[in-house]
């Protein structure tokens, strides 16, 4: 392209910008440039008749009411993201709105929340609850306890079961076993759901280290471990009195109140012994 | 570069920034001031998508979610207009997505994300000589530039808005816009040339 077209071109596209306008073009075809050049002069006539074609588009129509309709929209769509009850910033504001609000909407929105928000809130529910019911730095004491104990000797239980007056609460045992049982699966299950769901976290004393001192294959060789653990204290507090426990294992069951009969039995019905 | 106090002028800007401090009557007047706006310029890039009211309603969502964070530093038609710009990138590339899922099963999800031309025409008396034919070819021809020829020749043609605006709206240069522009008008007499000749205008 040679510098007149050059130019030429620029200044038209100069007047391109902005609303299509025809009208503003007309000037560009006095430009003595055009007499020698066909080749600007049918750019020139084409820009112009795109002008007009698009200046010739109808605008869109808007639809009646849209501001209207799309405040109450909005305030639908916030209630949605906001808690049940939650109060939003658009609530005050579309409370003036004179447009009657169908019998229950709140209601009916509300209940989408809810069901929209189900799993979160399942695992919050589950994070509390399950998290309340496992003391601090459990698994990690008795995985503690279980690194000693594997190393050492355990008793001949011909020996152990010459002493039978050394039980103190020998209508506990069956109990207590059950008991051991039900805390080592309830905190396992924990350590598992955490892991598997929930994640690790950086507590570095939370039921999760029973997964990160295991390393890889976490998942399964926990388990491997809870049936080591609760075969050991299985075999433990058969085979010794609750007195020959260590601390460790003394501190799991003293935990609870061994004299509540009624949760002595929702724990074990809850473990379905 | 206008600074972030000058921007307070902008009538859109001073009330999102009184919404902002609590006004709630604020975002009543947004609402009314620019959902038309937004209403034709997602009708002009997407066509008459079915579901651009509800595009409309996710753009003002948008803005409510931003209020806490918002600090103006551009005219608000040119922040609104950028939440709808990337949300209109992302209907088209999610409907192109289901166009190519839905291969298997012609016509089980098409109407969804086509840029709507056809039966959709706005009865308009001022439309003079123009045939809806034409007004047709017009749309089709537009909805077929790539997504940001698109986007910057409906913002200067229908919006008036100057280019290094439009350059904020696609987050690019003014350059890169006359560039688009000029390659979307080339497009266009291309595309239209049968209705360009002089006897038919």
């Amino acid at each position: 392209m040679n510098s007149p077209c050059t130019e030429f071109r620029q200044r038209l596209e100069a007047l391109l910008g902005g609303r299509p306008d025809p009208q503003s073009l007309t000037v560009l075809g006095w430009h003595e440039h055009l007499l020698s050049c066909e080749a600007c002069r049918g750019i020139l006539e084409q820009e112009e008749a795109l002008e007009l074609l698009l200046a010739s588009l109808p605008d869109p129509q808007l639809p009646p009411d849209l501001s209207r309709r799309l405040l109450l929209a909005l305030r639908q769509a916030e209630l949605s993201e906001s808690d049940a009850s939650g109060q939003g910033a658009l609530e005050s504001l579309l409370a003036k709105d004179e447009v009657t609000i169908p019998v229950g909407l709140a209601d009916r929105v509300r209940l989408g929340v809810a069901r929209a928000r189900r799993e979160e809130r399942l695992d919050a529910l589950l994070e509390k609850a399950l998290g309340a019911e496992v003391p601090p730095g459990l698994a990690q004491r008795v995985l503690a306890g279980l690194e000693g104990e594997r190393d050492r000797d355990r008793p001949a239980p011909m020996v152990s079961a010459g002493k039978p007056v050394a039980r103190a609460r020998s209508m506990n045992r069956g109990v207590l076993l059950k008991l051991a049982a039900a805390i080592l699966v309830g905190a396992s299950g924990v350590a598992l759901w955490r892991g598997t769901i929930g994640g690790t976290t950086d507590s570095p004393e939370g039921p999760d280290r029973l997964i990160v001192q295991e390393g890889d294959g976490a998942v399964r060789q926990m388990a491997s471990v809870d049936e080591e653990v609760i075969e050991y204290l299985s075999e433990l507090l058969y085979w010794e009195s609750i007195e020959s426990l260590n601390p460790i294992e003394r501190d799991l069951l003293t935990r609870l109140d061994l004299t509540d009969e009624a949760l002595l039995d929702s724990i074990l019905e809850a473990e379905g012994s | 570069m206008p600074t972030q106090d000058e921007y307070k002028k902008d009538p859109g800007v001073a009330l999102m920034l009184a919404w902002q401090a609590g006004d709630e009557s604020a975002f009543d007047q947004i609402v009314d001031l620019y959902s038309g706006r937004v209403y034709s310029l997602l009708t002009r890039f997407l066509g008459h998508h079915p579901q651009r009211e509800d595009f409309v309603q996710e753009v003002f969502l948008r803005v409510v979610r931003a209020r806490d964070r918002y600090e103006p530093s551009a005219r608000f038609i040119t922040w609104l207009y950028r939440i709808v710009f990337n949300l209109s990138v992302n209907e088209t590339e999610r409907a192109s997505r289901r166009r190519q899922l839905s291969l298997d099963q012609p016509g089980a999800d098409e109407e969804l994300g086509r840029i709507e031309v056809e039966d959709t025409r706005d009865p308009d008396p001022t439309a003079g000589m123009q045939s809806d034919d034409v007004i047709l070819a017009v749309r089709s021809a537009i909805a077929a530039l790539p997504e940001n020829q698109r986007m910057a020749i409906v913002l200067a043609k229908f919006d008036d808005l100057p280019y290094v605006e439009i350059a904020n709206v696609l987050n690019s240069s003014e350059k890169a816009i006359k560039s688009l522009i000029h390659r979307a008008r080339e497009t266009l007499r291309t595309e239209l040339a049968p209705f360009l000749e002089e006897d038919l205008l």
